[in-house]
């Protein structure tokens, strides 16, 4: 087996916060807290999680558009967390982003051929204009459009046209490692589905290695050869895809995938607790478990001692004291009825 | 059988003067029982928030807009009120809740003033009492210890509290009607479960009924008894939920379904995808059946307007000449089987 192509240890990143503009910063917010994992190569990674849980903050840490505060990242055998900006240069045409909204990510001014253009011209890796041409038409096709959509501007573009040049954009320089940072979240389903479809044709094409965030956890199902949660900063389970859409082995992975309402009017009521109340402030986490203010299963150890991401077989990792594929009956037993819910019944 | 609480007949939204006018809706006729949950489902442009904003009169003193047809709410045409007899039922019979709660609620006030000024205009009750029912109206919405919130500022709360306020104010002038516009797209998925169970919870207690908008079809497989399916400003498609999702007449819909990657469902090569994008109306509507540019079963037919009309099932209509008696009408005229 090769060695992975990104490998992540203990990745950090926190940001300073002030408690008032006329002090110091005080209290760090730790967006990223002591991540690891591995992305093999050819291999897409799917992280999932819901708002402020540090997972676009992994994703511009892993393409270096942010310094990590600590930890290490190693790409291809390289170290790149500690790169400064003039010595990741040449290799940033490895690591390219796709972008959740592709208006603000494409300069409204710019027609297609010339953002296209830039990104070549940039890393000099075509050269000559007539050579250049040709690559762009070759990119145009290869995300599905016609080559005379160099001439358009982003604006006279629909939604999904935008984001196949966003595509095209980061395939430009031959990446070996795309991090989508919501890629299909800002689209229509019927749009989705088409890109959804290119990126996994392009993969299969040119062999890339891909870094997924999603919020949506049947679109990173569909994508993902393995899925990794995450709840505060940290990284909870990490299974292959079909294994963790199975029977997840944390509690918070299965409270998620019970709240995704599913397009089948016969699955309605099925018998699941919905998670109670908001995500801590991740300036201020819970002690031990950080999942255990919510947890239906916590345990008095839960609130003491933080559960190390721990390897379950057959490359199954959770972090939770009590790990397991099957729900307790506290997880599935409904909420008490309501009395005036009663009262219609009668 | 319960009785009709809102029927809406043939309703046209013109946006702009001719030439250059936009119809956003075009026909749109549906009802709605006391009690019901009807959820109106389709993509970006589809006209689904125009509908609702219609229903509510929040377009209608907007020159801009010009609305015909009827829109019957309690024996009453909407349309044909003035604004003062609609300010009377905006609010007080029919209530508005949107997927951002800052454009319902005001930063600047608490939210104890802010569901208090509604009570203030809609019920009779004292001061007292109104800071009483505000106090039930929140806990109602499950927002705990109401007492220690109750002069809280928006800003205050999270995401899914804001939400929870703007329910509370949505409730208290006791409405027939809930129009809920996308009211979970911001929201995580755990939030937005606590929020559809909390809707469900009290259309029971109230027996209100709602009209869901929405382009989620796994919510509206979670929590409508009717679902509309909406394209290009047109209905093409309505009818009982389980039927809908089991038996779609439209290959709009039946698109739709198929391309959604659910989360219960296995990894498939492909997904199935509708080519092309939603049109743009204000660049024109397509010829004939709007879909036609999408679907894979366009034929010669497809260049006459299809209309809606009934198919197999009851109370099931579809705007597709392949569906239903509209295929039947085709016979013979050499249209595929």
């Amino acid at each position: 087996m090769s060695a992975p192509l990104v490998t992540v240890k203990n990745l950090k990143k926190t940001f300073p916060v002030r408690e008032s503009v006329f002090r110091r910063a005080t209290r760090e917010l730790r967006a990223v807290d002591d991540v690891s994992f591995a992305v093999s190569r050819g291999e897409t990674l799917g992280l999932v999680g819901e708002s402020g849980c540090g997972k676009s903050t992994l994703a511009r840490c892993v393409a270096r558009l942010t310094e990590p505060s600590d930890g290490s990242i190693l790409f291809d055998g390289q170290e790149i967390a500690r790169l400064s900006t003039r010595e990741l240069r040449p290799m940033r045409r490895n690591i390219q982003l796709v972008f959740q909204d592709p208006m603000s990510s494409l300069n409204p001014r710019k027609r297609v051929g010339t953002i296209l253009r830039e990104a070549l011209s940039i890393q000099g890796l075509v050269s000559g204009r007539a050579r250049q041409d040709a690559r762009i038409a070759e990119l145009l096709e290869q995300v599905g459009l016609s080559p005379t959509f160099a001439g358009r501007l982003p604006r006279e573009l629909s939604g999904g046209q935008r984001q196949r040049i966003g595509i095209a954009r980061a395939l430009a320089l031959e990446p070996r490692l795309i991090v989508a940072d919501e890629p299909v979240s800002a689209l229509d389903v019927s749009v989705q589905a088409q890109i959804l479809n290119l990126l996994k044709d392009l993969q299969e094409q040119l062999g890339l290695t891909m870094l997924f965030i999603s919020h949506d956890l049947g679109v990173v199902r569909h994508v993902s050869d393995r899925v990794g949660v995450m709840y505060l900063g940290k990284l909870v389970e990490l299974a292959p895809a079909d294994a963790f859409y199975e029977a997840p082995l944390h509690p918070y992975s299965r409270a998620l995938l019970a709240s995704v309402p599913l397009p089948d009017p016969a699955a309605r009521g099925r018998a699941v607790r919905p998670i109670e109340g908001d995500m801590p402030s991740p300036i201020y986490p819970p002690a031990g478990c950080r999942f255990h203010t919510r947890c239906p299963i916590a345990q008095e150890i839960c609130s003491r001692t933080e559960p190390p991401l721990t390897d379950h077989g057959n490359g199954r990792l959770a972090a939770c004291h009590f790990a397991s594929p099957f729900a307790s009956a506290r997880e599935t037993e409904r909420a008490a009825p309501q009395p005036s819910q009663a009262k219609m019944g009668d | 059988m319960a009785e009709r609480l809102l029927n809406v007949r043939n309703l046209d939204v013109v946006l702009g003067r001719e030439p250059g006018a936009t119809t956003l809706v075009r026909d749109l006729s549906f009802s709605l029982d006391a009690g019901e949950l009807l959820c109106i489902v389709g993509e970006s442009g589809c006209g689904k928030t125009i509908t609702a904003r219609s229903v509510i009169g929040l377009n209608r003193t907007d020159p801009r807009f010009r609305l015909t047809g009827a829109i019957d709410f309690d024996g009453r045409n909407l349309l044909d009120l003035d604004e003062r007899a609609m300010r009377q039922i905006r609010g007080a019979r029919i209530a508005m809740i949107f997927q951002d709660p800052m454009s319902s609620l005001n930063p600047l006030h608490r939210i104890s003033a802010q569901i208090d000024e509604a009570l203030a205009i809609h019920t009779d009750l004292g001061k007292a009492a109104r800071r009483a029912r505000v106090l039930e109206l929140l806990a109602a919405v499950g927002i705990p210890k109401p007492e220690t919130r109750i002069d809280a500022y928006p800003h205050q709360f999270s995401g899914g509290m804001r939400q929870r306020a703007m329910i509370a104010l949505a409730l208290a002038g006791d409405p027939d009607l809930l129009i809920a516009d996308e009211p979970t797209t911001a929201l995580d998925v755990t939030t937005q479960k606590q929020i559809l169970l909390l809707l469900a919870r009290l259309r029971a207690e109230t027996g209100m009924a709602v009209i869901f908008i929405t382009h989620d079809l796994g919510v509206v497989a979670e929590i409508a008894d009717r679902v509309l399916v909406m394209y290009a400003g047109q209905c093409v498609e309505s009818g009982p939920v389980a039927d809908v999702f089991r038996n779609p007449q439209h290959p709009y819909t039946a698109g739709l379904l198929a391309s959604i990657p659910a989360a219960n469902r296995g990894k498939v090569r492909r997904l199935a995808s509708i080519k092309g994008a939603p049109p743009v109306l204000s660049e024109g509507r397509p010829v004939g059946c709007a879909f036609r540019p999408r679907c894979d079963y366009a034929f010669d037919r497809c260049a006459d307007e299809p209309q809606l009309t009934a198919t197999g099932s009851p109370d099931h209509p579809a705007r597709c000449w392949l569906s239903g008696a509209a295929r039947h009408s085709l016979a013979g005229q050499g249209a595929p089987a």
